[in-house]
């Protein structure tokens, strides 16, 4: 995980202490917890699909940016996935919509 | 939530803060000269809206609010956030073509590299933004 997730995770982290320290009832921890169990999936998938983006980004930053033919066509493919993975998540978002009205 | 996906989005240009990489990351980003873009910015850019493609994934990969779970995906934002991508699509797959066909040069999609640095701001915005 990268270290600016890790300070989202931590400010996120931070909110609910108010509720801890004035001491939250035990349904309220329950549910803290629950979300934060929520929250680890999410934020290691985030972190996962950045990788790439940066290493392209610091390579790119090294030299001119002037990428070889082979450099396109893998970038092509990082971003077929990538498309591929947006548009099955926004089908999926959308029929859930419409399906709540 | 929000926070975390935007921590995550921008962390690509947040890691280089406090370092060299940081300048060099704003000149590649900003740099138009006159009627050209430097490939350099054109990759930087390209790989940003794919950051933020990524990040958008995984939002719209949550439950839609009101079913429940705390965290979850709100239907105002997923329909913002849709249509924002396959516009920055366009815009990221014209920018290659621009790239093969000169290798190693300077291009001059210069409105279409603007396009798609405004559209992954307006993304930022949109999931950061409750």
């Amino acid at each position: 995980m990268n270290p600016q997730l890790i300070i989202g995770a931590l400010q996120l982290l931070a909110s609910f202490l108010p509720k801890i320290i004035s001491g939250a009832a035990a349904d309220e921890v329950t549910s803290i917890i629950a979300f934060l169990e929520q929250v680890i999936p999410v934020a290691i998938q985030v972190g996962e699909d950045l990788v790439q983006p940066i290493r392209n980004i610091i390579s790119a930053l090294r030299d001119s940016g002037a990428l070889t033919s082979d450099q396109l066509d893998a970038l092509d493919k990082q971003e077929a996935a990538l498309d591929a993975a947006f548009d099955q998540a926004a089908d999926a978002a959308d029929a859930a919509d419409k399906a709540a009205g | 939530m929000r926070k975390l996906l935007l921590a995550g989005a921008t962390a690509f240009a947040l890691t280089f803060g406090g370092c060299a990489e940081l300048q060099k990351f704003q000149v590649a980003f900003e740099t138009v000269t006159g009627n050209v873009v430097t490939p350099q910015a054109v990759v930087v850019a390209i790989n940003s809206f794919d950051a933020i493609e990524a990040t958008a994934t995984s939002y719209l990969l949550l439950p839609r609010c009101g079913t429940g779970p705390i965290l979850c995906r709100e239907a105002a934002i997923t329909a913002k956030v849709v249509p924002l991508i396959r516009a920055g699509r366009a815009d990221r797959n014209q920018l290659k073509a621009g790239l093969r066909a000169n290798p190693g040069q300077n291009i001059s999609l210069v409105q279409v590299y603007e396009d798609l640095g405004n559209t992954t701001a307006a993304l930022t915005a949109s999931l950061a933004t409750k």
